[in-house]
C-alpha cells in the first residue's frame, strides 16, 4: 500500500514537472518588446571606441542604432521653426500659478513625523527630509502630438544651426523602416533621427574618450548661452545628470511644470563641455505636444499622494522606478589612448563604420574610430558596421580637421581584448591575458611610458583592446585598474511598471470598485505552519474523517491546505493538520550536513550549515555552540542529536548537541566513466559505469536520484561519496557532488574536474554585511509637482494601434530619494482626482 | 531531466562575448539575444503578467550592461544574469503590483498560433504563476530557475548561493508542495 503511495507521488510530481516544462517552453516575450529593448540597450552601450559611431554609422547588417541611455523616439516640440527660438512660455499663458518654488505644506493634517522618526514602510522606515509643496488645485492636461520624421533638409537646416559645413549623408533611423540623416565636417557631426530628436558633436575623436565631459563652474551660463546664440530655446531647467554626466536640462511645459518620463528621464537637451567651456556634444530628445492644453482639472494635494505611496495596499496610481546608484567606490580606470604623430607612415588598428551620402553625387563617407579615412579607402565602404582593421597611412590635417591618409589596409586581423596583469622582462613590457584562465604572455608594441611595469592581477588589471599580431600585441586602448575587485558597475534601472489609471476625461466620473474583503480564519504565522504535522491522505479517507480523528475542524483542514470548496482530497495527498505540532526533537538522526561559507564586503565570514535528514529529506538550519566543528563533516553522512525549532519565515532550526561521523574514513573520489539516462521503477535516472560496475548515481545527500546529466557527451568525471551498503532499485549508487566532461571537445585535451569536496568554497554573502536581510529604510529627499508623459518607446511598443491622440502629458507628484545602501527611490503618484480617472489601468507602462 | 550541454566551451565562449561585450555593442547583442528568453521566463513566472515581466527584464539587462565589467567569467553568464534578474525582482516587487489580467496580453498575440490557443497559453502560465506564489520562496525559485530559466543545478546553485544538493532539494519539496497546496495537480493529465 505504501509503495504505492509512493509511487503516485512520483508520478504527481512527475507529472507537474512535465507540466511546468511545458507552460515555461510555451512562453516568449513579446518580439516587439525584444526588439525595442535591444535597441535601447545598444543606445546604453558605452564601448570605450567608437561609442559615437554608434548612433552615427550603421551597417546593412545592423538594423537599427540607438541614441543615447535614455532613448527616446521621434516626439518633436510643436514649435515649427526653431530658427529663431519663439519662447513657449511666452507664448501661452500660464493656466496654473508658478509653483516652481515649493513652500511647506500648509496641511493641518501635517504628516510629517517628528525627525528621527519615520513612516512604516516595507518592513522598514521611509522618512521625509523634503517638506510637502503647496500646489494648486488645478493644473492642465497636454495632448502628445506624433512628431515629424527626419528629412535631409531639416538636418541641413540644423547643420547651419550648428555651423556645421558639410554633406549630409544616411543614417539608419532608430526603428525599422525609419531613417536618419548625419552631417559632418569630419569633426563636427550632427545626426538627426526627427523632428527635436538629434544629436550633436563639436569634435568626434574627443566626443569618443569624454563620455561626461568636463564639469564648469559656470556651466549653466555657458549653456544657456549657447542655446540662444545658436538658435535654440531656453525653457528648459537644470537638473542632476544622475548615471549620465554632463549637464541635463529638462523641458518645460509652458506653465513651468517640468515634464518628465516614467522610467527616470525626461524630455530633455544634455550637453557635455570640454575643459575649454565649449559644447562638446549636444542631445536633443524632446517632448512634442499641443501647447494650448486641454483645459483646468483637480488634483490631489501632496498629503494626499503621500498617503497614497505609503499604502501598499493600494498598488494602483503610482508607479515606481529604482536602480541602484552608481557604484561610490569606483575609482576610474587610468586609459591610455594610442596616438600618432601626423604626416608619418604608421600602422594603425580600428573599427569601420561609413555612411552613404543623401546625394548620389557625392561619395561615401568613411571614418576609422571617428577619424575620417582619406586616400585609399576603397573597398571600406562595404564593410560591415564595426568591421576590425588593420591599416598602414598617414595622419593629416586638411582644412583643420585631423584624418587617415590611407595606403593600404586590410581586414586579416583579430580584434583583441585583454585581460589580466603586465609585467617587466628585460627591456619588454609583457601583458598576461588572464580571460577564462588562458594565461596567455604577449609582448606589448610601443608601451606607453608611463604604463605602470608591474600589474599584479587579480589585485589590479589592465584591459587592452588592439590586435595580436605574430604574437604580439599591438594596442589601441589600455585601460588599467589599480584596484581589480572595483571595476565599476552598479547603476542601470529604468523600467516604469505599469499603475497609472486612464484618463476619463468625459465629464462623467466612473464609479471605482471596492475592496473584496479577505478570508478569515486563524491567521497562522509561517513558523506555526512549518511546525505542524503533516499527514498523508490514504484509501478511503475524507476530509471528515482526518478531521474527527485529530479533533480540528473540516474548515480549517480547507482552508490551511487551499482545498476546494467541496472538500475534495485525494488518495497520497499530504494535508497540515493545523494546530497540532510536531517532534521537537532529533535523536541520533541519520541525515547530511552541507557547510557554506560566506564572505561580506567588510572581511567578517559568516557560516551556515545545513543538515537534511536522510528519511524524509527535512532542511534543517543549524545552530549550536561550537558549530564549526560541523566543518570536519561537511558533506558527509552523520548521525545528529538536537532541539527543533520554527523561525517566523517557517524555516526549521536544529540546535545540535552532538553529531557522530557515521563513515569517517570514506574519502571522496574522482570517478571516470559513462552515463546513461534510463528509467528505473518509474523514476528517470542517471546511471553511472565504471571499472566494469554500474551505478545510479544519487544526489549529493543521497535522499534521492540525481537527475543532472551530460548527454552522449562521452566519458564524463564525478566526484563522489560512495557509502557502503547504500543502493536504489538494487543498484549501488554513488552521491553526486559535482560532474565534468573528461576532454574538452574542441581541444581534445584531458581535463581535470574541479574539486568541491576537498575544502569548503569561500562566496560572496549576498546578504552583504548584514546577518540576514534587512529591507532598507527609505529617505525621501525631494517632493516635486510634474508632467508624466509615455516614454516614446513604450508608447509605441505597448499600442501600436493606438493613434498618438490616446497620449496626455498628466500631472504626478514625484518622490525621489534614497534607500539606505544607495539605490535611487522614484515614485510617481498619479496627481489627477479620481474624477478625472477609469478604474481601468493604462495599457501603456506609462501614463496615457 | 536536466541536460548540461558542453558546459566548458559554452562558459568559455560567454566569458569571451563578455570581456570582447564592455567594448563591443554586437558581443552584447549576442549575449541579449541568447539569454532574453530565460531573463524574460524569470521575470514572468515570478509575477505573472507581461507588463512587470517586460520592465523586470529590460532593468535585468540594463543592469548587465553596466556591470559587464564585473563578469570574470566564473561560472555561466546565465547564472550570472539571472542573479541580477533576482535582485531587480527582489527591488521591485516590494510593493504589490495589481494583477493585471493576463487579457491584456491580447496586444501580444502569439506568433502564428491561432487565438484560442493563446489563451490557453496564457490561463496555463497564470495558473502557474499563481500556484508557484503558494510555496516557499526559496523553492519557487529554484522551480523557475531550473524550469523557466533552464539553468542546471549546478547553476542555479550559483545563483541561489547554495549547494547543488540544497538546489535538488528546493525543487523537490517544491513541486511536492505545488501538488499538496495548489490545484496544479487537478489540472495535470496524468
Amino acid at each position: 500500500m505504501n509503495e504505492k503511495l509512493t509511487n503516485n507521488i512520483e508520478q504527481d510530481d512527475d507529472a507537474i514537472a512535465r507540466k511546468l516544462s511545458q507552460v515555461a517552453e510555451q512562453t516568449h516575450a513579446n518580439g516587439q518588446f525584444a526588439a525595442e529593448l535591444e535597441q535601447k540597450l545598444r543606445g546604453a552601450h558605452q564601448p570605450k571606441a567608437g561609442w559615437f559611431t554608434t548612433f552615427t554609422q550603421i551597417s546593412p547588417t545592423l538594423r537599427w542604432v540607438a541614441l543615447m541611455i535614455f532613448l527616446a523616439l521621434v516626439l518633436s516640440w510643436s514649435i515649427k521653426s526653431l530658427i529663431p527660438a519663439p519662447q513657449p512660455a511666452a507664448e501661452n499663458t500660464p493656466i496654473s500659478p508658478d509653483i516652481s518654488t515649493p513652500t511647506p505644506g500648509e496641511d493641518p493634517l501635517n504628516p510629517t513625523p517628528a525627525p528621527g522618526e519615520g513612516f512604516y514602510f516595507r518592513g522598514a522606515k521611509l522618512f521625509m527630509n523634503a517638506p510637502l509643496p503647496d500646489s494648486p488645485e488645478q493644473t492642465n492636461i497636454y495632448q502628445v502630438i506624433e512628431a515629424q520624421p527626419a528629412t535631409a533638409e531639416y538636418a541641413q537646416s540644423l547643420a547651419q544651426q550648428f555651423g556645421i559645413t558639410g554633406d549630409v549623408y544616411l543614417a539608419q533611423g532608430q526603428l525599422p523602416g525609419s531613417s536618419a540623416y548625419m552631417v559632418t565636417d569630419g569633426k563636427q557631426q550632427l545626426v538627426v533621427h526627427g523632428e527635436n530628436n538629434y544629436t550633436y558633436t563639436s569634435d568626434m575623436v574627443e566626443n569618443n574618450r569624454s563620455y561626461n565631459g568636463i564639469q564648469h563652474e559656470n556651466a549653466e551660463t555657458i549653456i544657456r548661452e549657447f542655446l540662444q546664440s545658436h538658435g535654440f530655446s531656453t525653457n528648459v531647467k537644470m537638473v542632476e545628470s544622475g548615471v549620465f554626466g554632463g549637464y541635463t536640462l529638462q523641458q518645460l511645459a509652458p506653465d513651468n511644470l517640468p515634464i518628465e518620463y516614467e522610467n527616470y528621464a525626461q524630455p530633455s537637451v544634455r550637453i557635455t563641455l570640454t575643459e575649454n567651456g565649449e559644447v562638446l556634444g549636444m542631445t536633443v530628445i524632446l517632448a512634442n505636444y499641443d501647447p494650448n492644453g486641454l483645459g483646468s482639472f483637480g488634483i490631489i494635494s501632496a498629503y494626499e499622494a503621500m498617503q497614497i505611496l505609503l499604502d501598499d495596499n493600494i498598488s494602483a496610481g503610482k508607479m515606481e522606478t529604482g536602480h541602484s546608484g552608481p557604484d561610490q567606490n569606483f575609482v576610474p580606470p587610468q586609459i591610455w589612448y594610442h596616438e600618432h604623430a601626423d604626416n608619418e607612415s604608421v600602422t594603425i588598428y580600428g573599427n569601420i563604420s561609413s555612411s552613404k551620402a543623401v546625394d548620389e553625387g557625392i561619395p561615401t563617407i568613411v571614418f576609422i574610430d571617428a577619424v575620417q579615412a582619406v586616400g585609399n579607402t576603397n573597398g571600406m565602404e562595404t564593410l560591415d558596421y564595426y568591421t576590425f582593421i588593420e591599416t598602414t597611412g598617414q595622419f593629416i590635417v586638411e582644412n583643420g580637421v585631423r584624418k587617415f591618409n590611407v595606403e593600404s589596409w586590410n581586414r586579416d586581423v583579430q580584434n583583441a581584448s585583454i585581460f589580466g596583469g603586465v609585467r617587466r622582462e628585460g627591456d619588454q613590457i609583457i601583458v598576461n591575458d588572464q580571460n577564462n584562465g588562458s594565461n596567455t604572455d604577449y609582448i606589448l608594441v610601443d608601451p606607453p611610458a608611463d604604463l605602470p611595469s608591474e600589474v599584479n592581477f587579480p589585485e589590479s588589471a589592465v584591459t587592452v583592446n588592439g590586435a595580436v599580431v605574430d604574437g604580439k600585441l599591438h594596442w589601441t586602448i589600455i585601460d588599467y585598474f589599480a584596484d581589480a575587485s572595483n571595476m565599476g558597475g552598479g547603476g542601470g534601472g529604468g523600467g516604469g511598471g505599469m499603475g497609472f489609471y486612464q484618463l476619463n476625461l468625459s465629464g462623467k466620473p466612473i464609479p471605482f470598485p471596492t475592496a473584496t474583503p479577505a478570508q478569515s480564519g486563524t491567521e497562522y504565522t509561517a513558523a506555526e505552519l512549518a511546525s505542524f504535522i503533516r499527514y498523508t491522505v490514504q484509501d478511503g479517507d475524507t476530509l471528515g474523517s482526518i478531521a474527527s480523528a485529530y479533533n480540528v475542524s473540516m474548515s480549517e483542514l480547507n482552508r490551511v491546505n487551499n482545498l476546494s470548496a467541496d472538500n475534495v482530497i485525494g488518495v497520497g495527498w499530504v494535508l497540515i493538520i493545523p494546530g497540532v505540532t510536531g517532534p521537537n526533537r532529533l535523536d541520533g538522526e541519520e541525515g547530511t550536513m552541507q557547510v557554506q561559507i560566506f564572505e561580506k564586503p567588510d572581511g567578517r565570514l559568516r557560516e551556515a550549515y545545513t543538515f537534511i535528514s536522510k528519511k524524509d529529506q527535512i532542511y534543517y538550519q543549524v545552530k549550536g555552540e561550537n558549530s564549526t566543528q560541523l566543518q570536519d563533516v561537511a558533506n558527509r553522512p552523520i548521525k545528529i542529536w538536537g532541539t527543533i525549532s520554527y523561525d517566523e519565515m517557517g524555516s526549521a532550526w536544529l540546535t545540535f548537541e552532538k553529531f557522530e561521523s557515521l563513515y569517517p574514513d570514506l574519502q571522496f573520489e574522482v570517478l571516470t566513466g559513462i552515463q546513461e539516462n534510463t528509467v528505473v521503477n518509474g523514476a528517470d535516472v542517471v546511471l553511472f559505469t565504471t571499472e566494469g560496475t554500474t551505478y545510479i548515481q544519487m544526489i549529493s545527500s543521497g535522499g534521492y536520484p540525481d537527475y543532472s546529466t551530460y548527454d552522449d557527451m562521452g566519458e564524463i568525471r564525478l566526484e563522489v561519496l560512495q557509502i557502503p551498503g547504500e543502493t536504489y532499485a538494487g543498484y549501488p549508487t554513488l552521491r553526486v557532488f559535482n560532474s565534468g566532461l573528461a576532454v574538452d571537445p574542441s581541444t581534445g585535451q584531458e581535463m581535470q574536474l574541479h574539486r568541491v569536496t576537498e575544502k569548503i568554497e569561500i562566496v560572496p554573502d549576498p546578504y552583504g554585511n548584514q546577518d540576514e536581510y534587512v529591507p532598507p529604510d527609505v529617505t525621501i529627499e525631494r517632493v516635486e509637482l510634474v508632467y508624466l508623459t509615455n516614454h516614446p518607446a513604450y508608447r509605441d511598443s505597448n499600442n501600436p494601434e493606438a493613434p498618438a491622440g490616446q497620449s496626455y502629458i498628466q500631472p504626478a507628484w514625484h518622490f525621489e530619494g534614497h534607500y539606505s545602501n544607495g539605490d535611487v527611490v522614484d515614485i510617481l503618484v498619479q496627481a489627477l482626482k479620481q474624477e478625472y480617472l477609469s478604474p481601468e489601468l493604462s495599457p501603456y507602462p506609462g501614463p496615457g | 531531466m536536466t541536460t548540461l550541454m558542453a558546459t566548458q566551451t559554452k562558459e568559455q565562449d560567454e566569458t569571451d562575448l563578455a570581456q570582447q561585450a564592455i567594448r563591443d555593442v554586437e558581443a552584447f547583442a549576442k549575449l541579449y539575444r541568447r539569454h532574453m528568453t530565460r531573463v524574460y521566463r524569470y521575470h514572468i513566472a515570478h509575477v505573472g503578467n507581461v507588463k512587470d515581466a517586460e520592465d523586470l527584464t529590460s532593468q535585468t539587462f540594463m543592469a548587465a550592461l553596466e556591470g559587464i565589467r564585473s563578469f570574470r567569467g566564473t561560472g555561466s553568464f546565465a547564472a550570472w544574469i539571472l542573479g541580477i534578474a533576482s535582485k531587480k525582482r527582489l527591488m521591485y516587487f516590494r510593493s504589490s503590483r495589481p494583477e493585471v489580467p493576463l487579457e491584456d496580453a491580447a496586444h501580444y498575440p502569439s506568433p502564428g498560433l491561432p487565438t484560442d490557443k493563446a489563451a490557453t497559453q496564457r490561463l496555463q502560465l497564470e495558473s502557474v504563476s499563481r500556484a508557484l506564489r503558494h510555496i516557499s520562496a526559496e523553492r519557487a525559485e529554484a522551480i523557475i530557475l531550473t524550469y523557466f530559466s533552464g539553468l542546471s543545478n549546478i547553476e542555479a546553485a550559483r545563483v541561489l548561493n547554495k549547494t547543488e544538493a540544497a538546489v535538488k532539494m528546493l525543487i523537490s519539496r517544491g513541486l511536492q508542495d505545488l501538488r499538496e497546496r495548489t490545484s496544479l495537480a487537478l489540472e495535470v493529465e496524468l
